[in-house]
C-alpha cells in the first residue's frame, strides 16, 4: 500500500465511473421517488365526519408537542414541551398524557387550552403497558398495502402503493366506527373501520412516535 | 560489529566466502550502519505510535463526555465558536507537521486533517440544525457537501490514504441523505444501489489510476460496493441483489487472478463468504437446511478454488519469459 506515485491514468475508467453515477442519478430520480397514495383532506371532503375527536404527540421544533384535531378536519397544537409522553386517553377529566419527563407523572391536559388540570403519581401504572387496544397494521407486499383491525383480522384498506409505504400504527375510535391511523408519509388518516371507504387525510407531518388516541377513550379502560 | 566480524572470521575459516568478500561486507554493513539503526528504531516507534493514538482516542472520549454535558447549555454561537476553535486547531497543527520527513508525522498529519473533515462536518450540523431549522435528511445532505469539498481540497493537496477515505465517506453523505429528503423512504433497494454505484465508482477511479493510494482506493471501493449489496438485498428482490454481489464478488476474484494482486482475492472472498449463504438459503430455503446450505457454498468455493489455481498454472506456463511481467 504504498503505492503513492500517480500511475498511467485511464480515460476509459473516468468515464465508465462517470456514465455509472449519471445512470443512477437518473434511475432514482425517474423510479426511486416514491410517493404515498393521493387522498382526500378530511377539510375537502367533510362527510361523513368522524364521530370524536382525536389527539396525538408529535416532535416539532418546539419540542413534543401536544396536537388536537377535531372532527371537521382541523387541527390544533395545545402545548409543547421538552417532556416526551404518551397519552393514556381521553376522558372527562380531560387529555391524560403520561410524560417521560424528571418527573414521571400522569398529567390531565384541558383539550380546549392545553393547561395541565390534574397531576396523578404513577402508582400503580406500568408505563410500559399498550395505551390503546384494536390496533391497525399495514403491510406492504408486491406493491399493495393491506391494512388489517389486529381485534377481528378485517381488512380496512387495500391500495397499490410503493414498497417503502406503510402505516405505522392506528386505533379504533370507542364506538368502533372509525380507525385513526397515520402512515409513513406522516400524515394522520382516519377510515370507516369496515373500510367502506378510503382515507382521508385528517392532518399532514405528525412525526408521531404513539398512534393517536380517540376522545372517548377513558384512561383505565385505555389498555 | 564485533559479532559480525567474528562470524565473517567463522564463515572465512570454514571456506564459505574469500577474505576480500568478507572485508567488503565489513565495509558496507559499516557504512549502512545508521540504517540498520534507524531501522530498529522504527519499529520501537510504531508500538509507540499505536500506544499515543489510542491515548489520544480515549482524552477525546473523555472531553466528548465533558463536553456533551456543556453543549446543552450552550446558545448557538457557543456552539459555533466552540466547534470552529476545535477545528481551526486541528487544520493548524495538521499544517505544522506537514512538512516533517518523519512517517510517523506524515501519518499524524492525515490523521490531523481527517479530523479536520471531521469538525468541518460537525460546524456545518450546528449551522443546519441549530441556524437553518433543517430536516435530518437536509442536514445530512448539508454536512456531506460541506464535508466533500474540504475533504476533496485537502486530499488534492495530500494524497493519502486517510483522505482518499475521508473524501469516500464524506461522498457517501450527501448522496444516502439525499434519499431522505423524498415524502417516502425509497426502501432500501434504493439505499444499496446509491451506495453501490459510489463504491463502484470508487472502485473504477482507483483502477484507472485517478486515485492514490490505488490499493486503498480498491479496497475501499469494492467494500463500499459490498456493503451496497447488502443494503439493497433487503428489499423485495432479495434474489436478485443478491445474485448480483455474487458475481461482482466472483469477478473480483477472477480479476485479482489476471492481476496477480492478492487484495482483490481477499475483498472477493470475504464477499462471497458472507453473500453466497444467503444467496443459496434464499433460493432453497428450508429445503436442503442450513448446514446443507453452508456445505454447499463451501463446496463451490472449493471447486473455485481448485478451478482458479489450475488457471494459474497454466497462465504461468504458457506465459513467455518476462522478466518485467505483464502487470
Amino acid at each position: 500500500m504504498s503505492d503513492t506515485t500517480a500511475p498511467t491514468r485511464s480515460m476509459p475508467a473516468l468515464i465508465g465511473a462517470g456514465v455509472l453515477i449519471v445512470v443512477v442519478v437518473g434511475l432514482v430520480l425517474v423510479f426511486g421517488i416514491a410517493r404515498p397514495p393521493e387522498l382526500a383532506t378530511l377539510v375537502d371532503d367533510p362527510a361523513p365526519a368522524p364521530t370524536a375527536a382525536v389527539a396525538w404527540t408529535a416532535f416539532d421544533r418546539e419540542g413534543s408537542c401536544l396536537y388536537v384535531a377535531e372532527p371537521d378536519g382541523t387541527t390544533e397544537s395545545l402545548r409543547c414541551d421538552l417532556e416526551g409522553g404518551d397519552i393514556w386517553g381521553w376522558d372527562d377529566d380531560g387529555i391524560a398524557l403520561l410524560t417521560y419527563g424528571l418527573a414521571e407523572d400522569l398529567q390531565h391536559i384541558d383539550p380546549q387550552t392545553g393547561e395541565t388540570l390534574e397531576r396523578e403519581r404513577l402508582d400503580g401504572i406500568d408505563p410500559s403497558r399498550p395505551p390503546l387496544t384494536a390496533r391497525v397494521a399495514g403491510r406492504n407486499q408486491d406493491g399493495t398495502l393491506t391494512v388489517i383491525r389486529h381485534d377481528s383480522e378485517d381488512v380496512v384498506w387495500e391500495v397499490d402503493a410503493p414498497e417503502g409505504y406503510t402505516i405505522n400504527d392506528g386505533a379504533l375510535s370507542p364506538d368502533g366506527e372509525w380507525v385513526v391511523m397515520v402512515d409513513s408519509a406522516e400524515r394522520v388518516l382516519v377510515v370507516p373501520a369496515d373500510g367502506s371507504a378510503e382515507p382521508r387525510i385528517w392532518a399532514d407531518g405528525a412525526d408521531v412516535w404513539q398512534a393517536p388516541v380517540w376522545e372517548g377513550m377513558p384512561t383505565d379502560e385505555a389498555d | 560489529m564485533d559479532t559480525l566480524d567474528h562470524q565473517l572470521d567463522r564463515w572465512t575459516a570454514a571456506g564459505l566466502i574469500t577474505r576480500e568478500q568478507a572485508a567488503a561486507i565489513g565495509s558496507y554493513e559499516r557504512d549502512h550502519a545508521d540504517e540498520a539503526g534507524a531501522s530498529r528504531q522504527r519499529s520501537l516507534t510504531s508500538p509507540a505510535e499505536a500506544i499515543g493514538y489510542v491515548g489520544a482516542a480515549l482524552a477525546l472520549g473523555a472531553t466528548a463526555l465533558i463536553l456533551s454535558d456543556l453543549w446543552r447549555e450552550l446558545l448557538v454561537g457557543g456552539r459555533l465558536a466552540l466547534v470552529a476553535v476545535l477545528t481551526v486547531a486541528l487544520f493548524g497543527a495538521g499544517l505544522g507537521v506537514r512538512t516533517s520527513s518523519s512517517g510517523a508525522m506524515r501519518r499524524l498529519t492525515s490523521v490531523l486533517f481527517a479530523a479536520t473533515v471531521a469538525g468541518v462536518g460537525w460546524f456545518s450540523s450546528v449551522i443546519a440544525v441549530d441556524i437553518a431549522d433543517l430536516r435530518p435528511a437536509a442536514a445530512g445532505v448539508t454536512v456531506g457537501l460541506a464535508t466533500v469539498a474540504v475533504a476533496l481540497v485537502l486530499y488534492l493537496w495530500k494524497r493519502r490514504a486517510l483522505l482518499q477515505l475521508a473524501v469516500l465517506g464524506s461522498t457517501l453523505i450527501a448522496p444516502v441523505s439525499a434519499l431522505g429528503l423524498t415524502t417516502i423512504s425509497p426502501g432500501p433497494g434504493w439505499y444499496g444501489l446509491v451506495v453501490g454505484a459510489v463504491g463502484a465508482a470508487w472502485f473504477l477511479l482507483a483502477l484507472g489510476g485517478w486515485l492514490a493510494p490505488r490499493v486503498v482506493g480498491e479496497i475501499a471501493g469494492a467494500l463500499v460496493v459490498f456493503i451496497g449489496v447488502q443494503v439493497g438485498s433487503f428489499a423485495d428482490a432479495r434474489v436478485i441483489g443478491l445474485a448480483v454481489g455474487v458475481a461482482v464478488a466472483a469477478g473480483l476474484v477472477a480479476l485479482a487472478v489476471r492481476r496477480d494482486e492478492l487484495h482483490h482475492l481477499i475483498i472477493g472472498a470475504l464477499a462471497l463468504f458472507v453473500l453466497s449463504p444467503q444467496l443459496v438459503f434464499e433460493i432453497f430455503g428450508d429445503a436442503i437446511g442450513a448446514p446443507a446450505t453452508l456445505l454447499l457454498v463451501g463446496l463451490l468455493l472449493v471447486l473455485l478454488a481448485v478451478g482458479l489455481g489450475r488457471a494459474r498454472r497454466e497462465a504461468v506456463q504458457t506465459r513467455p519469459t518476462d522478466p518485467e511481467g505483464s502487470r
